[in-house]
């Protein structure tokens, strides 16, 4: 940490955290100390000061590992002798998380505005006011943004306030507590040389705290103050992402959505509607708060065929925040379940696109409204696709899915190509020739001149891919059309599907309170995979009502708590998967997707049981092999045995010599 | 099963079982309870998610913040408050009082409660 002596500007002092700590008592005679001990601890605090109920708190950071001094109140103490109300406790520890659901944790100045925003007799939700103020800020004249900043907080005019850039997350939070604490405005800039353009249009009459970076750059001989560490440390999701990303117009953001939607002829706009409505019909579980209310599938609905028969300008704001939602979703192709658990704001989306904007192709260049952001994404990803796998992070839990991306290179196509090429030769005795997808031509050629069945080379590899110690699998099924009605996949049957499920030898279903035998195991995932290949299929239908009933297509994900709310994956033990779904070419050179895929299953629950990053990169290059050979078997003529694209009377043999040793092979 | 006293609430066992800011699986009335010791308070809770009955005396405790192990509902332990996960009721509490080298149980009031919104519908998976 610096100390004063290193600082080159004349009237400056610091503040730390121990400073606010230890001179609470006098600043504040009849206030209590609340000591926190964790950032989202410190923010709720400051939250709770700024309730009548929670007035008489003064909340600050207490690093782990320092004692409680005398007279101050550790938060946990507060809570369990119930000096801190829990219901409130919750209902702002809930908030804090909806808010920074979509960006790892809220915008500061957001949870400020949130959190000390008088609510001036307007019934509106906390989100909503805050929507509002965050346009009218951005809209404010920054040498007017101090003023402004405190009418909306309920204060006198300033003469001093706090001055942040975004970045400064842990400093952000101590510039939180020193504004809540002396009750001054709290400001925050998206960087250190906005706030010191705005610290040259503040008086120099208003003292200012704030960091280190901005107060070296200030050329005025203003007072300030530096603050300094310790500051507790916002765990890092995706926080980086959004303060790396340069602000949209804000205070544009909620008339370029109204203007969006009364722009639109009537019949347009109830054609999109209509659009958004065959959507939301078949959209996976919705759980986003709008206005607070917590949105399903069922009131979704319902706010939107409310909308049918009213003018935008009288949609309540929950309706109007979730149908742009929907909206955003139908022109950008976000999983409109990556807004699950967050409380959507019309800023927070137009943040939201922004970062995916950001994520996806780099560019800094904010385009004015959210809408023509979000039709830049579909550009922008299909640039990103070229390098990288779109993939997610499932909560199945909670519904929350998280975007990422897998770099291409990351995938081991030819290291896996080479196992498949050694298992190949060890089970037929073939020379498959160099490792790599186009060795299945020869393999399949000769495999079909011996009369075996090249579906055969699935089962080896999945009985294999079970036993890998990258994967450490307990099944792994493999599912990919059989061969016939190609070229009409909404067409195929159920025995049309070529699935295999591998199950790791010796694999115990009490032990993994599984209710289904190891049989059964196999024939409800397979009969199902078969099931959702049909339903998928129908995507392509010409029939456009058959085409609003499939089923929507999967990308590559990993996933936990699958069996939270599915009673098949419980009764089967899918829990942690690792999931590749993957394009299948047909000779005519046309792409469907939704048609073949690869998973991995645990079927324990539980943190250790987790896929992550090292697995998933192994399960996309079996993925891509199996693909492969699908494919070449297409391109040949080929067509896979019925033998696994319908019910098993019983368990076949192992094709691994390893599974055999394990007592698999003798059935 | 320990002896019961009803004065005292529930004996769960000897005080120098429960580690600090530790999570440790206890019994008393018969029931098997999650309980954790912080600083001077010891707090405990059913060994049951509420939402499927996963042992959360197994979870993953983060801070204050207890996960099920099984489909990740997570909980602040000081209020009984659910945070994020599936949809289920808040836990109830119980405080733990120490009596000398043991530890009695009794029921804190409940939590202002979030109604239980029950599973949503299937995924097609």
């Amino acid at each position: 940490m610096r100390t004063n002596a290193e600082m080159p500007l004349a009237s400056s002092q610091f503040i730390a955290f121990e400073d606010l700590l230890h001179s609470v008592a006098g600043d504040v005679p009849d206030g209590t100390p609340l000591l926190c001990r964790t950032a989202a601890d410190l923010a709720v605090s400051l939250a709770l000061s700024g309730t009548p109920r929670g007035a008489q708190w003064y909340p600050a950071y207490l690093p782990s590992g320092q004692d409680c001094p005398a007279g101050a109140v550790e938060v946990c103490d507060a809570l369990l002798d119930g000096r801190i109300d829990s219901g409130l406790w919750n209902e702002l520890e809930r908030l804090w998380l909806r808010c920074g659901a979509l960006f790892g944790s809220p915008p500061l100045m957001w949870w400020y505005l949130m959190a000390f925003g008088a609510p001036d007799g307007k019934p509106a939700s906390p989100a909503e006011r805050t929507d509002s103020w965050v346009a009218e800020l951005d809209r404010t004249e920054p040498a007017l943004l101090p003023r402004r900043l405190a009418e909306l907080a309920g204060l006198a005019e300033p003469a001093s306030l706090v001055l942040l850039p975004e970045a400064s997350a842990g400093t952000g939070l101590l510039g939180l507590t020193v504004a809540a604490r002396y009750g001054i405005p709290f400001i925050v800039r998206p960087t250190p040389g906005d706030c010191v353009e705005l610290l040259r249009q503040i008086p120099d009459t208003v003292h200012v705290y704030t960091t280190a970076g901005v107060a070296e750059d200030a050329v005025s001989e203003r007072a300030v103050t530096v603050l300094s560490g310790p500051a507790p440390q916002i765990p890092d999701r995706v926080t980086a992402d959004f303060v790396r990303v340069r602000r949209p117009e804000f205070g544009r953001t909620h008339a370029a959505v109204m203007d969006h939607w009364t722009g639109m002829k009537s019949d347009d706009r109830e054609a999109v509607l209509r659009e958004l409505e065959e959507k939301l019909a078949i959209l996976g579980p919705v759980a986003v708060y709008c206005a607070g209310n917590l949105i399903d599938n069922k009131t979704g609905m319902a706010l939107l065929q409310q909308a049918f028969t009213a003018q935008p300008e009288i949609w309540d704001y929950a309706q109007l925040v979730f149908l742009t939602a929907l909206r955003i979703h139908q022109l950008s192709g976000i999983g409109f379940t990556e807004f699950n658990r967050a409380e959507l704001t019309l800023c927070g989306l137009h943040l939201f696109v922004q970062m995916k904007c950001h994520t996806y192709a780099s560019h800094d260049t904010p385009p004015p409204s959210v809408f023509e952001a979000a039709q830049r994404l579909v550009y922008y990803r299909q640039s990103a696709e070229q390098s990288h796998v779109r993939s997610f992070f499932i909560d199945g839990g909670s519904w929350e899915r998280r975007e990422f991306l897998l770099p291409l290179s990351a995938v081991p196509v030819a290291e896996v190509h080479k196992r498949a090429a050694s298992l190949v030769s060890q089970e037929f005795g073939l020379e498959p020739g160099p490792a790599g997808p186009d060795m299945w031509d020869g393999v399949i050629r000769r495999l079909a001149a011996n009369g075996d069945d090249p579906a055969n080379l699935f089962l080896l590899l999945a009985d294999n891919l079970v036993l890998d110690d990258v994967l450490g699998a307990d099944y792994v099924t493999i599912t990919v059309p059989r061969g016939v009605k190609l070229d009409a996949p909404w067409t195929f049957q159920h025995d049309d599907v070529f699935s295999y499920t591998a199950v790791r030898p010796r694999f115990d279903s009490v032990e993994h309170k599984v209710r289904l035998d190891e049989l059964r195991i196999r024939n409800a995932i397979c009969q199902r995979m078969r099931y959702n290949v049909t339903c998928r299929g129908k995507n392509y239908s010409p029939d456009r009502a058959e085409r609003m009933g499939a089923q929507p297509f999967q990308y590559v994900d990993i996933a936990y708590g699958e069996d939270a709310h599915h009673s098949g994956h419980g009764a089967v033990g899918i829990r942690n998967v690792c999931r590749s779904a993957f394009l299948v070419t047909i000779p005519d050179g046309r792409e469907w997707r939704g048609l073949g895929d690869l998973r991995i299953n645990r079927a324990m629950n539980g943190q250790p049981a987790r896929f992550g990053m090292q697995e998933l990169p192994w399960a996309v290059a079996w993925s891509w092999c199996f693909k492969a050979i699908a494919e070449t078997a297409y391109r040949l003529g080929v067509v896979l045995s019925g033998q696994h694209c319908r019910k098993l009377t019983e368990i076949p043999p192992a094709r691994s010599a390893k599974a055999v040793e394990m007592g698999r092979g003798d059935r | 099963m320990r002896t019961e006293d009803k004065a005292q609430g529930w004996d769960a066992g000897p005080l120098a079982d429960l580690a600090p800011g530790a999570l440790t699986k206890v019994e008393a009335d018969g029931q098997v309870f999650a309980a954790w010791r912080m600083g001077r308070f010891i707090v405990a809770v059913r060994d049951s998610c509420p939402h499927r009955g996963g042992p959360l005396s197994q979870g993953q405790l983060v801070d204050s913040r207890l996960e099920c192990p099984w489909h990740g509902a997570t909980f602040d332990l000081r209020t009984g408050g659910l945070l994020r996960g599936p949809d289920c009721p808040d836990l109830q509490l119980f405080v733990g009082r120490a009596d000398g080298d043991r530890v009695w149980l009794s029921p804190l009031a409940p939590p202002a409660s979030q109604d239980c919104q029950g599973d949503q519908e299937q995924r097609s998976r």
